[in-house]
């Protein structure tokens, strides 16, 4: 049984706005291992470089640990997985090359392999859906895309790393007795809304940062899935019918809270 | 035409190079210095590009001549340097207007299929949680995606055990390259192309054979 209803969870790349919400959704549920290639005490003291409106991560005391793990180093994952009841990944390097693939790609490889080997049966892996990717093989003109359709990521860095990761992860899980949940995000808004987003519209796949982090609960306590390797949207179900979120709620039980109602209606 | 050719470090990557000089002029390129390969970091974008000047195509044969290293880290690099090799190169073959990449893969990746099945390209590839299968199952999709998004053509060519009676003859692997060069890749207007080339042995079924006409 892969479901985690308590217990000890590792996160790895938590010092982003995800990991500050996964933090804030699961801190009083779970004993967390909060690991991040920066020092968590150190990212907790800076404001976030996405901009006042995204969260920082609050530091933890005990019996929560911080720890600072690079995930393209084996040693040093595998050890963050050890005593640990699941694992979430949310490691990733967008724009740099050598980071890119060593992050998104390696660190996914990491990760996924050192569950596996520490008999973890749920890992939550993240990644992007880019909406555009300015190719014909992408989904911008497409509606009704379900969550089991196979990225097309072209060769833009962080689509591609990310995918690779991605694939690894799935063909580990296949093979190893692993269930990965794989949670796509796009665009992040807040569950505030601030008087200059009102009457602007909404992307097609968005969802808030306190959304986001608390599907990360879900996803621990959700039943065995139907198959090693599930995709998940992870977006309000705007009125548009581009990507509607039909498995979150299927198969998690999950459903944003914040729709966004004042932002696609004329105000 | 001018052919860049990787993975020539290898016994395999150095055979075909050769075989591919007697009817062009070939770059060999490889991870480490000797023989008549010129080192090459395929992971570095400027050093790439500059061997691709003049460059009609190339032969990504990294696959094929990968090996894990020994010593820590030894499988983080393995599938760091074909991954991101893959990309360098492909991204970097595109931009410098090189029209056609011929990457040489491998059946390993249905090995764990059951032998009785008749596996042909339109089949899932099921590569083992293992570094070099990975890796090898990564540098098709980096080139997969790449050519999905009409940058460049890509044909691949899964090759069974290479100079193998029952795997892959070196005069098949090199037929097939010569025909992945010569003939456009885009078929029914896609710019990735599949083929197996199996001599013979378990993965011979369907396996691509040079129209009699046209064999070279």
């Amino acid at each position: 049984m892969a479901t985690v209803q308590s217990g000890r969870v590792v996160l790895f790349g938590a010092g982003g706005p995800v990991g500050a919400a996964a933090i804030t959704a699961l801190k009083d549920q779970y004993e967390l291992r909060v690991t991040d290639y920066r020092p968590m005490a150190e990212i907790a003291s800076e404001p976030s470089p996405q901009g006042p409106r995204r969260p920082v991560p609050e530091l933890l005391g005990s019996p929560h640990e911080n720890r600072v793990v690079d995930v393209f180093n084996w040693e040093q994952v595998r050890s963050a997985c050890e005593g640990m009841d699941a694992v979430i990944n949310l490691s990733v390097l967008r724009s740099d090359l050598i980071p890119a693939f060593r992050v998104s790609a390696v660190g996914a490889y990491n990760i996924a392999m050192a569950a596996a080997d520490c008999g973890i049966k749920r890992l939550i892996h993240t990644g992007p859906f880019h909406t555009s990717l300015g190719h014909d093989a992408d989904y911008h003109n497409d509606f009704q895309v379900s969550e089991d359709i196979p990225l097309h990521p072209g060769d833009n860095l962080y689509a591609l790393s990310k995918y690779v990761g991605g694939e690894w992860t799935k063909a580990i899980a296949e093979r190893r007795g692993l269930e990965v949940l794989t949670f796509l995000y796009c665009d992040f808004l807040t569950r505030t809304v601030y008087d200059d987003q009102i009457g602007h519209g909404v992307g097609p796949f968005s969802v808030s940062i306190e959304d986001a982090g608390e599907a990360f609960l879900y996803g621990l306590r959700a039943p065995t899935m139907p198959s090693p390797y599930e995709v998940f949207f992870i977006n309000a179900p705007t009125p548009d019918q581009k990507y509607p979120p039909k498995k979150a709620k299927e198969l998690l039980g999950w459903e944003a809270k914040d729709q966004f109602g004042q932002l696609y209606r004329k105000t | 035409m001018k052919i860049l050719v990787t993975g020539a470090d290898s016994p395999s990557g150095e055979l075909l190079a050769a075989e591919l000089g007697k009817n062009h002029e070939v770059l060999a390129v490889g991870c480490a210095a000797g023989g008549t390969q010129i080192p090459v970091d395929l992971g570095d974008p400027d050093r790439v590009a500059s061997h691709l000047i003049g460059v009609g195509a190339v032969v990504h044969a990294v696959p094929l001549a990968m090996r894990t290293g020994k010593g820590d880290q030894a499988d983080q690099h393995l599938l760091d340097d074909v991954t991101r090799g893959t990309y360098v190169l492909t991204t970097e073959a595109a931009h410098a207007g090189v029209p056609r990449l011929v990457l040489i893969s491998r059946l390993d990746l249905f090995a764990d299929y059951p032998e009785e099945f008749l596996i042909s390209t339109d089949w899932r590839p099921v590569p083992r949680p293992e570094p070099e299968s990975l890796a090898m199952y990564s540098a098709e999709l980096v080139c997969r995606e790449v050519a999905r998004a009409g940058l460049i053509e890509v044909t691949c060519l899964r090759f069974a055990e290479l100079g193998q009676k029952n795997g892959t003859t070196l005069a098949d692997a090199v037929a097939a390259i010569e025909y992945a060069l010569e003939k456009p890749a885009v078929e029914h207007g896609h710019h990735w192309v599949l083929r197996h080339v199996a001599s013979g042995g378990r993965f011979a079924y369907g396996s691509w054979q040079p129209p009699a006409k046209e064999k070279v």
